[in-house]
C-alpha cells in the first residue's frame, strides 16, 4: 500500500465520526484564526488538509471564494453535503494529497489548514505547497496543537486510558506524534520562516470544547485524527467500557454534575506572508 | 528473582548459547556495559538501534568472528547495561563509546552503527577519528529529518503507548520488510529474542534510556560541518524499503560527503538482521575496498 493510500485510509475511516464529532467543535476557533489572518469577503481562499469543513465552511460564510482539498474522498463528501445545506456556493471541495497540490503558483489570497497540514508526516512539503500556490503578498496560516501539557482533553483522555490500562504509558516525547511536531510556538516559527514566509506571528488561543459524556469525549478524540484512533486501538471492550466511565467521572468532577464539562486547549495560530 | 525477570534471564541465556561469544561486563563511563566478545583478527564494534539490544546483531555474529575481532555493547540503558552514574546526552555517550574502544580494541577497529547507533556512531567518528579504522552507518538516524512514513508513525505510536505481544508484532512489521521471512528464517531463536526485547521494552529505566537517547542522539540531525570532519572512510549501508528513514536520507548523504551507498534491496530499516546473508557480502566488500588516502566526507 502506498504511503498516500495508507493515509487516505486512515482519514477515510474516521470521517463520519469526524464530521459529526469534531468538525463543528472546530468552528468557532477557525473564525477567529481567520479574523486574525484578515479574510475579508471576497478573498481566494485554499483551506488545505480540510477534513469536512471545520474551517473552510466559517471561511465561506465569511464571504470568500473557498477551495477546501483533502486526501480522503469520504471527507470531501462530507463537505460538499455541508456547503450544499448552508448553501455555500461560495465553497467547492476537491480531492487532493496536500503534499502535492495539482494547483497553480501563486493563486489564493489566503492559504490555510486548521489541524490538518500539522499532521503531515512531511510537514516542510506541505507548507511548502501552500506558500507556492500563495500569491506574493498574500498569507499561509496554520492552526495546530499546542504543548501536550496545556491541552486539558488529552490529559483527561489519557488519564482515563491509565486508569482503565495501569500500563499504558502515554505519549511518547521524542519523536512527538505528529498532532503535536510543532507544538511548540518557536518550532512552528522556523517551520513558517523555513517555508520563505516572512512577517510571521505565532500567536496563543483557546480552543475550548465541551463535553456531555465520557462516550461523546472518547469518539470526539478517537475520530479527531488517525493517531488518536492508533493510542487505543488494541484495547480490549472491556477496558474501553472501564476507561469511558473514568472519563465520565473526570467530566462530572470538572462540571460539578450539571451541563457540560468545558475543557480549554492551548493551540497555536501561525500566519505567515508570502 | 520473579518469575518475568527469571523468564528474561533464560531467554537471554538461550539467545546466548546460539552465539561465539562471551560476555563481560565493563564500567565505562558511569555506565555498567553489558558487552559481548568473540573471534579474532581485526576490531570490530557494533552498536545497536533504540530499545534493542546486542542480540539485534545475532544474525551477523557468528560469520564477522570468524574474521574479526567482533565487540557488541548494550547501549547506555539497553538490554542490561545499566546507567549508574551518567547523564545520557551525546557528549556523553561519545565518551562512553570512547572508553569502550580502549578498553577492548588494541588497533583502531571498524565502527558499525545502526539507526540510534549510527547516530552515536557518527557523533564519535567526527570527534574521535583518530581512533577508528573505517565507519559504516547502517540505516543510521542523525544524518537527516526523522520523517517516517504514516504506516511507520502508527505502528510506532501504538508500540510506545502500550508495548504489548500484538503492537510489538506490528510494529516490526512496519520495521521489517518481510517479518514473516524473518520469523522462519530465525526458528527456534525467534521465541526467547521476542521475549527478552519485549520485556526490555516494558522495563521502564529501559525505556527512560531509549527515550533520552533518541531525544539527545538519535533525533537531533547531526550539524553537516560535524560529518564533513569525518576523518575515516565511510560507507552507508541502507535498506531500500526503509520506512523510518527513508533511502532519500542516504542518497542525499552520499551525494554530499561523497560515502558509498550500498542499497538492500527487500529490507526494511534493518538489512543486518532481514537479509544477513547480502548484508555480511555487503559489508566484506566495503571493508576490503582500499584507503584510497582522501578520507571522510569532504568532496
Amino acid at each position: 500500500m502506498t504511503e498516500q493510500a495508507t493515509i487516505q485510509e486512515a482519514w477515510t475511516e474516521i470521517a463520519p465520526g469526524y464530521d459529526e464529532y469534531v468538525t463543528p467543535s472546530n468552528m468557532a476557533l477557525a473564525e477567529a484564526a481567520l479574523q486574525r489572518a484578515r479574510l475579508r469577503s471576497g478573498m481566494r481562499m485554499l483551506d488545505v488538509a480540510a477534513g469536512s469543513g471545520g474551517l473552510s465552511i466559517p471561511a465561506a460564510r465569511a464571504g470568500a471564494q473557498v477551495l477546501a482539498t483533502d486526501i480522503s474522498p469520504a471527507m470531501v463528501e462530507r463537505l460538499e453535503a455541508r456547503a450544499r445545506e448552508e448553501g455555500l456556493t461560495n465553497l467547492g471541495a476537491r480531492v487532493m494529497d496536500g503534499q502535492a497540490l495539482d494547483l497553480e503558483d501563486d493563486t489564493f489570497d489566503v492559504a490555510a489548514s486548521q489541524f490538518g497540514v500539522m499532521l503531515f508526516p512531511d510537514l516542510p512539503r506541505g507548507l511548502s505547497e501552500m506558500t507556492r500556490v500563495t500569491k506574493p503578498g498574500g498569507r499561509v496560516v496554520l492552526v495546530t496543537m499546542g504543548p501536550p501539557s496545556e491541552v486539558e482533553f488529552l490529559g483527561f483522555f489519557l488519564g482515563a486510558v491509565k486508569t482503565a490500562v495501569p500500563e499504558f504509558t502515554g505519549l511518547p516525547t521524542d519523536p512527538p506524534p505528529l498532532p503535536f511536531q510543532v507544538s511548540d510556538p518557536e518550532i512552528l516559527r522556523e517551520e513558517l520562516a523555513d517555508a520563505g514566509l516572512t512577517d510571521i506571528r505565532v500567536e496563543t488561543a483557546n480552543h475550548r470544547l465541551e463535553f456531555e459524556s465520557g462516550t461523546q469525549m472518547w469518539d470526539w478524540v478517537t475520530a479527531s485524527n488517525p493517531i488518536g484512533a492508533e493510542m487505543v486501538a488494541d484495547l480490549t471492550a472491556e477496558q474501553k467500557a472501564a476507561a469511558q466511565k473514568a472519563l465520565d467521572n473526570k467530566l462530572r468532577e470538572r462540571s460539578g454534575g450539571s451541563g457540560p464539562a468545558v475543557l480549554n486547549n492551548s493551540v497555536n495560530i501561525g500566519i505567515g506572508t508570502k | 528473582m520473579s518469575i518475568q525477570d527469571q523468564q528474561t534471564t533464560d531467554a537471554r541465556e538461550r539467545l546466548l548459547t546460539e552465539l561465539p561469544v562471551t560476555e563481560r561486563r565493563l564500567q565505562l563511563a558511569g555506565v555498567s556495559t553489558a558487552v559481548l566478545e568473540g573471534g579474532d583478527g581485526p576490531p570490530i564494534v557494533l552498536l545497536h538501534g533504540p530499545g534493542e539490544s546486542a542480540f539485534w546483531w545475532m544474525r551477523v555474529i557468528p560469520e564477522l568472528v570468524t574474521t574479526h575481532r567482533v565487540i557488541v555493547p548494550d547501549l547506555p540503558g539497553h538490554g542490561t547495561s545499566e546507567v549508574t552514574n551518567s547523564t545520557l546526552d551525546a557528549d556523553s555517550v561519545v565518551t562512553w563509546l570512547g572508553e569502550l574502544v580502549e578498553q577492548t580494541c588494541p588497533t583502531p577497529p571498524t565502527l558499525i552503527g545502526h539507526l540510534l547507533g549510527g547516530a552515536i556512531a557518527a557523533r564519535f567518528a567526527s570527534d574521535r577519528g583518530d581512533r577508528l579504522q573505517r565507519l559504516v552507518l547502517v540505516d543510521a538516524l542523525g544524518l537527516g529529518r526523522f520523517r517516517p512514513s504514516a504506516r511507520f508513525a502508527f505502528g510506532l505510536l501504538r508500540f510506545l503507548v502500550r508495548p504489548t505481544d500484538r503492537a510489538y508484532h506490528r510494529f516490526l512489521g512496519q520495521c521489517l520488510f518481510d517479518r514473516d521471512g524473518l520469523i522462519e528464517g530465525m526458528g527456534d531463536t525467534w521465541e526467547p529474542f521476542l521475549a527478552y526485547h519485549l520485556d526490555r521494552s516494558r522495563t521502564p529505566s529501559v525505556k527512560t534510556a531509549m527515550r533520552t537517547l533518541m531525544k539527545e542522539v538519535g533525533m537531533p540531525m547531526i550539524p553537516s560541518e560535524t560529518l564533513e570532519r569525518i576523518p575515516v572512510p565511510t560507507t552507508l549501508i541502507w535498506g531500500r524499503d526503509d520506512r523510518a528513514i527513508r533511502l532519500g536520507v542516504a542518497e542525499d548523504a552520499s551525494a554530499r560527503y561523497g560515502w558509498p551507498l550500498n542499497v538492500i534491496d527487500d529490507a526494511g530499516d534493518d538489512p543486518k538482521l532481514e537479509r544477513p546473508d547480502v548484508f555480511l557480502r555487503t559489508l566484506y566488500t566495503a571493508l576490503e575496498t582500499p584507503d584510497d588516502g582522501e578520507h571522510g566526507g569532504q568532496r
